[in-house]
């Protein structure tokens, strides 16, 4: 671009150039035509001069001869040639002197030649004049001739007109001659210089366009050479291009089959979700039914068991008595077992409701609802320092519950009977332990100890529905803890319960199987 | 006395239950005038004068009902419904006396408006004892509204 402008310029410079040198050279060369017309002019001029100059000199001897041709012959139509003459001669004479105006030494010598030819002009007409008036003359051939003669004088002046005019007439040519010299070498160098410069401004464009030509070659060369990069990468490109559409496919395809999973599993999850809705529906069923329908026969077989007792027992034999005694029992004890399953059912219906509770008044509630088999008792509790805890109160009332129920069971041939209740920190969880003094278990059943109707004693010994600790369990797990018990048989048994000490624990959550540690 | 208007209202559908209760509450010497309905309809005939009870009168209800909850034809928290919204019947004091400790019997119960909720016991001997408090609150402690108070027509506005 800067170079291309830079030749435009040089080029532009270049013709100018070429143009003021021609300018120039037309100049002189019109300078030297106009000085060379003028030369002309003056050589035609002088040619003119030498010949009105000759014409005088003839025309003065034609008169001269017609007088003594008339004087001989007396022809009668001399005179008038005569005088036609005489005015041609006057009349040359005038246009001489104008011919000679801007030539003062010609002028002067006109001036001088002038008035001597005039008088014998003047002369010559007397003479003829009188030849035809027949007068005779004087017979003196000297004065005849006198006047007709041309002297000397008129003779040399007009050899001088002649001789500076032809002498102008030289000097002119020569001048033209030098003139049309010039204006040759002139156009000549001109024609040369412009030449020269052409050469070089062909040679500059020639470089230029070989330049060019070379730069459009480079210029090509390397487009080429793109072309085929291109091309590569255009190549590359459409396969990355295809790679990407493929992944794109792939993942639709992948996306679509998440989709077709999840709408499965949603289906799935529905179904399932309705299913278990359905089963605890009837288990619902089941327990309302258990709760409404199994309890009133048990009853009567209770009720009408101890009217007959109390109304006809001393009518009765001692035998009867004893059945009479063992059927109550039993209604009894189904009743117990009713009553046991219908809570553990609720527990695990019951949603846990987690809140702040100081566990010391859920002890003391519990405590106190398991007064009635305290009676007659030689209990000693000892209950430590026991901290705040997230927990449902309900179900970790039952969990005292049914944990001091056992432990005041278990200890029942003690005397005194020691039960101890405390609480400490392990691995980010609060331990609450029952310890008591009583019969222990044999540790070698100690996996059973929290399975629905699992007992580790004889109903003779302590009576039992085996419902209790597995409840227990299902609340502390549904707390997001864990229960388990330590014992030796007939050392006392301690059972410990863990919890999150704070609510971070996960609520029925379901931990590894629980048994006793030894 | 009219012999068609009882003290008691005995809403039970088994035998022996009617008969432990009824034999209970003669023990106490609570009253002689019981009614025993065998299901929940025949408690609604009874209670609203009509069907095969339409000469009794209205004027002279049952000092108490009790009402057991699992009932053929017409379920007791249907019966309960139907005393506690009428206002001629409202004031009737009701005893669900079941076998149930649901908690959404109990809910269910309370909601309709029950004056008690009993638990049958399953021991003879605590039956006995319960059969003799709320008998005794209900028949010889409290005191009944005015006879008629509730039987004019605009008589649902007042308490």
């Amino acid at each position: 671009m800067n170079r291309a402008l830079k030749f435009r310029r040089k080029l532009w410079g270049v013709g100018t150039f070429v143009i003021a040198i021609l300018a120039f050279a037309f100049f002189l060369a019109l300078r030297s035509a106009s000085q060379a017309e003028s030369l002309f002019d003056w050589s035609a001029h002088a040619e003119e001069v030498l010949d009105k100059i000759s014409q005088a000199r003839f025309g003065r001897s034609r008169l001269m001869n017609q007088l003594w041709a008339y004087r001989v012959t007396h022809n009668p139509e001399l005179p008038a040639r005569f005088r036609e003459d005489m005015d041609n001669l006057h009349h040359n004479l005038d246009a001489l002197r104008a011919l000679t105006a801007d030539n003062p030494k010609q002028r002067r010598i006109v001036e001088e030649l002038t008035p001597l030819i005039v008088e014998q002009l003047v002369l010559l007409q007397a003479a003829m004049d009188n030849a035809v008036a027949g007068r005779t003359l004087p017979a003196d051939s000297s004065t005849l001739s006198l006047p007709f003669q041309p002297s000397d004088h008129v003779r040399d002046l007009f050899n001088t007109m002649e001789r500076d005019e032809r002498t102008l007439v030289a000097q002119r040519s020569a001048a033209v001659r030098v003139n049309v010299e010039r204006t040759q070498a002139v156009l000549f160098i001109a024609g040369a210089l412009t030449a020269l410069i052409l050469f070089a401004a062909v040679y500059l464009v020639q470089r230029e366009i070989l330049l060019r030509a070379e730069v459009e070659n480079g210029l090509r060369r390397a487009q080429e050479m793109l072309g085929i990069k291109f091309e590569g990468q255009r190549t590359e490109l459409g396969h990355v291009l295809e790679d990407l559409h493929a992944q794109i496919r792939a993942r639709a395809q992948a996306e679509q089959e998440v989709k077709q999973l999840n709408a499965d599993l949603g289906r799935r999850v529905r179904q399932r979700t309705a299913e278990l809705e359905d089963m605890n529906r009837e288990l619902e069923a089941f327990s309302y039914s258990v709760s409404h329908d199994l309890r009133a026969p048990l009853r009567h077989l209770d009720g009408f068991s101890r009217i007959l007792q109390q109304t006809y027992g001393q009518q009765l034999p001692e035998g009867a008595q004893h059945y009479l005694e063992r059927i109550r029992s039993a209604a009894k004890h189904m009743s117990e077992l009713v009553e046991d399953l219908l809570q553990l059912a609720r527990v695990g219906r019951h949603t846990t409701r987690r809140e702040s509770q100081p566990l010391r008044a859920l002890v003391d509630e519990a405590r106190k609802e398991i007064e009635p088999e305290c009676v007659e008792r030689d209990i000693r509790w000892e209950v430590g320092k026991l901290p705040d805890l997230d927990v449902d109160p309900g179900l970790f009332r039952l969990v005292f519950t049914n944990l001091f129920s056992n432990a005041v069971k278990f200890t029942r041939d003690r005397k005194p009977a020691i039960i101890e209740v405390g609480c400490f920190d392990g691995n980010g969880m609060s331990v609450i332990f029952v310890r008591d003094n009583g019969a222990g278990f044999d540790p070698h059943h100690a996996d059973k100890l929290f399975g629905v109707f699992q007992r580790l004693h004889r109903q003779d010994e302590f009576e039992g529905t085996g419902i209790g600790l597995a409840t227990v369990h299902r609340i502390v797990q549904k707390h997001g803890g864990r229960v388990w018990a330590e014992s030796e048989l007939n050392q006392g048994a301690c059972f410990y319960i863990s919890v999150p000490a704070s609510s971070a624990g996960t609520p029925d959550e379901q931990k590894e199987p629980i048994g006793a540690v030894v | 006395m009219n012999s068609r208007n009882e003290d008691i209202l005995l809403v039970e559908d088994d035998p022996a239950d009617a008969e432990l209760t009824l034999m209970a509450i003669g023990k106490e010497r609570l009253t002689a005038s019981i009614h025993v309905a065998r299901d929940g309809a025949e408690a609604l005939d009874f209670i609203f004068c009509r069907g095969s009870y339409a000469e009794r009168k209205f004027e002279r209800p049952p000092k108490l009902i009790l009402l057991d909850l699992k009932l053929p034809k017409v379920s007791g928290h249907q019966v309960l419904r139907a005393i506690k919204s009428d206002p001629r019947t409202r004031s009737i004091p009701v005893v669900v006396l079941t076998s149930s400790d649901q908690d959404r019997d109990l809910v269910e119960c309370y909601r309709s408006g029950t004056n008690s909720y009993i638990q049958k016991p399953v021991d003879l001997q605590k039956f006995q004892e319960t059969v003799r408090n709320f008998g005794t609150y209900w028949l010889r402690v409290n005191q009944p509204p005015p006879m008629g108070a509730f039987l004019e027509p605009d008589s649902g506005a007042k308490p």
